[in-house]
C-alpha cells in the first residue's frame, strides 16, 4: 500500500500561550505517514504543551492544525471524535485507570466502540503480548500493583489496541531503568516493524530517540529550532542544539 | 479508516464462502477482515454465527484480502480460542492467527468469587483494623499533645491557625443558616401546641434544653463531619498517594505533629465555638418565631432563658462538642491514612470516613444522654 500523499499531522504556524506567557511561536512541521518523528527540547521548552495542542486537547493561540489531512478548528471540532479513534496515545506516566485492572484498561478502547466483550478482551490480550506483557499473568492486576516498566507497557498496549494510524508517545521511557527502557524500545521497534504505523515521539532520552526516530524536531527559545534527520539535526549550528546533542555521537 | 468514513465499495467485505474444490467442501474466509469492516453489528453477527457453528464441520481455508490483529481475534473468539484442525491458507495470516492464539492461551483467570461469609469476615476484620488504626492515631495525638503541654515539643501554631480557619471560620455561614432554620421550624411547631396552654415558660425550657444540650452540638458536628471530615480524609489520602507523606517522613519531619495534630486539634477547638455559634442562631430563630406567633415581646422571652434553662445543659453541650470534634478528627485522619493508591479507594474511604464520623457522633450523643440523664434536667 503506497502511503497517501497527505501528512498524518500538519502544524502550520502554531503558537502556544498560557495566559499572558507565550510558550511557543510559529511552529510549523509535518508528520509524514510511516515515519517516526522525535520531538525533543530541554525541560520547559513546551514539548508537552505543544503535544496537548497537537492532539487538539487545547485551543491554539494561533496557526492551523490538520490531522489526517483534515483541518481542526479547536478542541470542540465535531470531527475530532472520529479522528481521535485513529490516534493511540501513551501518556506520560501511563495514565492507566486505577479503578480498572490491566485487561479492562486495555480493553476499554474496543469496548468504547461497542464491540462484544470477548472480542474486545481477545484484542486486549493480543495487544498486551505485543507490548511484551503476559496477559495471563498481568491481565488481572491493578495498575497500582505494576512496576513502572510494566505500567508503561500496559499503557502502550492500551495505545495500540485499536492499531492506530498515529501513535503518540509522551516520554515513554521516563522513570525506567536502562535495561527496562532498552527492552521497551526494542518492543516499540518490533511493533513499528510489524505495523508500520506513524509515530510522534516526545522524549528526553537520546538513546530512545536514536533507536526510534527517523526525523527529529528540536524545540527551544520558544520556537522550533530545527527539524530534519538525526544527522542534519546534530550538525545544525546552534548553541542550544549543540548543547542538547552533546555526546550523541558516542552512543552505540 | 473508520467504518463510517470508508467507502463501502473500496474494500471487499468480509465473508465466508462455501467452495467445492475437487469433490470436497471447503469454507473460505475471504474479503477484508479488519476492525473497521467487522465493527458494524449487522456485518459481525451473521459471520460470528456461521464461524461458530461450522468451526469443525468442514476444512477451512484462509484467503482474506486483508487480516489484522482485530480480525484474527474475531476469528479466534468465534472459534472459541482454537484453530480448526486443518486450516489451509496464507502463511502470514496463519502466523498472525497463531500469534494471537498464543496471547489468548493461558488461564482465563476466573474472577475470584467471594462467598458472602468471606465478605462479611473481610469487612469485620477491616473495621477492626480501622479501629486499631484509630486508637493508634488517638494515642499518638495524646502523647504528642502531652509533650507540647509539658514544653518538650514545639507546637505548630501556623498549621493550627490555618486549620482553624478552614474548619471553623469558613463553616460559620452554613452553621448559622442551618441552625437558624431549624430553630424557627422547631419553635413554630412547639409554639402552636403551647399557645393553647399559655405555657410560655415551658416553651422556653424545651427550646433551650433541646438546642443547648442536643441540637447545637449535634448540628455543628454533623455539618463539620460532612464539610471538614471529608476534606481531611481526601487531603491526607491524596498526599499519601502522591508520596508526600513519605517525603515528609524522609526529610525527618513528623507527619503526626505537622499534619495530623493540627487538624484534630483544630476540630477540638472549633467545634465548641461553632456550637456556641449554632446555639445562638437556633435560639434567635426560635425566640423570634415564638414572639411572633405568641405575640410576646422578645425581651421577655430572652429574660426567661436563664431562669428556666439550667446552665449545666449549656456546659454539657459544649463538652460534647469538644468530644465530637476529637472523634471527627480521629476518624477523618485514620481513613485518610488508610487510602490506597487508586482512585476508587479515595472515594470509598472518604465516604466511609463521613459515615463513620456521623454514626459515631450520634452514638456518643445517645450515650451522653444516658450518662447525664440526672444532670441539668428537673
Amino acid at each position: 500500500m503506497s502511503p497517501p500523499p497527505t501528512p498524518i499531522l500538519e502544524a502550520n504556524g502554531m503558537s502556544v500561550r498560557y495566559g499572558p506567557q507565550w510558550i511557543l511561536r510559529d511552529v510549523s512541521f509535518r508528520v509524514e505517514a510511516g515515519e517516526c518523528l522525535g520531538l525533543v527540547g530541554a525541560s520547559g521548552t513546551g514539548k508537552s504543551a505543544l503535544l496537548r495542542h497537537l492532539l487538539a486537547l487545547e485551543r491554539t493561540a494561533g496557526g492551523r492544525l490538520s490531522l489526517f489531512g483534515r483541518r481542526i478548528d479547536g478542541p470542540d471540532d465535531p470531527a475530532l471524535h472520529l479522528l481521535r479513534r485513529r490516534i493511540g496515545i501513551l501518556f506520560q506516566g501511563g495514565a492507566l485507570f486505577s479503578a480498572l485492572d490491566v485487561l479492562e484498561n486495555v480493553a476499554l478502547p474496543p469496548r468504547a466502540l461497542h464491540l462484544p466483550t470477548d472480542w474486545a478482551n481477545a484484542m486486549a490480550r493480543v495487544a498486551l503480548s505485543e507490548a511484551g506483557l503476559d496477559p495471563a499473568v498481568t491481565g488481572h492486576k491493578k495498575p497500582a500493583e505494576l512496576s513502572g516498566g510494566m505500567a508503561t507497557r500496559a499503557a502502550l498496549a492500551r495505545a495500540i489496541v485499536l492499531e492506530p494510524e498515529l501513535l503518540v508517545l509522551d516520554e515513554p521511557t521516563q522513570g525506567l531503568d536502562p535495561p527496562v527502557a532498552r527492552a521497551f524500545v526494542t518492543a516499540l521497534r518490533e511493533l513499528r516493524h510489524r505495523s508500520s504505523s506513524t509515530v510522534l515521539l516526545v522524549t528526553h532520552d537520546l538513546e530512545t530517540l536514536h533507536a526510534l526516530a527517523d526525523r527529529i524536531a528540536v524545540l527551544g527559545e520558544g520556537k522550533l529550532l530545527t527539524i530534519g534527520t538525526p544527522d542534519e539535526v546534530t550538525r545544525y549550528d546552534h548553541p542550544v542544539v549543540h548543547d542538547y546533542f552533546q555526546g550523541w555521537r558516542s552512543l552505540p | 479508516m473508520t467504518a463510517k468514513a470508508s467507502p463501502a465499495d473500496a474494500v471487499p467485505p468480509p465473508r465466508v464462502r462455501l467452495l467445492r474444490d475437487g469433490g470436497r467442501d471447503l469454507l473460505v474466509v475471504e474479503g477484508t477482515w479488519t476492525l473497521h469492516t467487522l465493527a458494524p453489528k449487522n456485518v459481525r453477527r451473521p459471520l460470528l454465527r456461521r464461524l461458530h457453528t461450522e468451526a469443525h464441520h468442514a476444512p477451512w481455508r484462509l484467503s482474506a484480502a486483508e487480516l489484522d490483529a482485530a480480525g484474527a481475534c474475531f476469528l479466534l473468539t468465534a472459534w472459541s480460542g482454537t484453530l480448526p484442525p486443518d486450516l489451509e491458507g496464507d502463511e502470514d495470516q496463519r502466523a498472525l492467527l497463531e500469534h494471537c492464539r498464543n496471547a489468548l492461551r493461558g488461564d482465563e483467570a476466573p474472577a475470584p468469587r467471594v462467598s458472602p461469609l468471606e465478605a462479611l469476615g473481610t469487612s469485620v476484620l477491616g473495621s477492626g483494623r480501622s479501629l486499631l488504626h484509630a486508637l493508634e492515631v488517638l494515642g499518638g495525638f495524646a502523647l504528642r499533645t502531652l509533650a507540647v503541654l509539658s514544653g518538650r515539643r514545639r507546637p505548630h501554631l501556623g498549621a493550627l491557625s490555618r486549620e482553624i480557619t478552614a474548619t471553623g471560620v469558613r463553616a460559620l455561614f452554613i452553621v448559622a443558616l442551618v441552625s437558624l432554620l431549624i430553630g424557627i421550624v422547631m419553635s413554630y411547631l412547639i409554639a402552636l401546641e403551647m399557645r393553647s396552654y399559655s405555657a410560655y415558660d415551658f416553651l422556653i425550657f424545651v427550646l433551650g434544653v433541646a438546642i443547648l444540650r442536643e441540637l447545637g452540638p449535634v448540628l455543628a458536628a454533623l455539618l463539620v463531619a460532612g464539610r471538614s471530615g471529608s476534606a481531611i480524609t481526601a487531603e491526607i489520602g491524596v498526599m499519601r498517594i502522591r508520596g508526600e507523606l513519605d517525603a515528609l517522613r524522609a526529610m525527618g519531619l513528623d507527619e503526626g505533629g505537622r499534619l495530623i495534630d493540627p487538624k484534630i486539634l483544630a476540630l477540638v477547638v472549633t467545634l465548641p465555638l461553632l456550637t456556641l455559634w449554632s446555639d445562638f442562631f437556633a435560639l434567635a430563630g426560635g425566640l423570634l418565631t415564638a414572639s411572633l406567633t405568641l405575640d410576646l415581646p422578645m425581651g421577655h422571652l430572652v429574660d426567661l432563658i436563664p431562669r428556666t434553662v439550667p446552665q449545666s445543659d449549656y456546659w454539657i453541650g459544649i463538652g460534647k462538642a469538644a468530644v465530637f470534634g476529637l472523634v471527627i478528627g480521629i476518624v477523618a485522619t485514620t481513613f485518610g491514612l488508610e487510602i490506597e493508591a487508586d482512585s476508587q479507594s479515595l472515594g470509598e474511604k472518604t465516604t466511609r470516613s463521613v459515615v463513620t464520623a456521623i454514626t459515631t457522633v450520634i452514638l456518643l450523643d445517645a450515650l451522653a444522654a444516658l450518662a447525664f440523664r440526672s444532670v441539668g434536667l428537673p
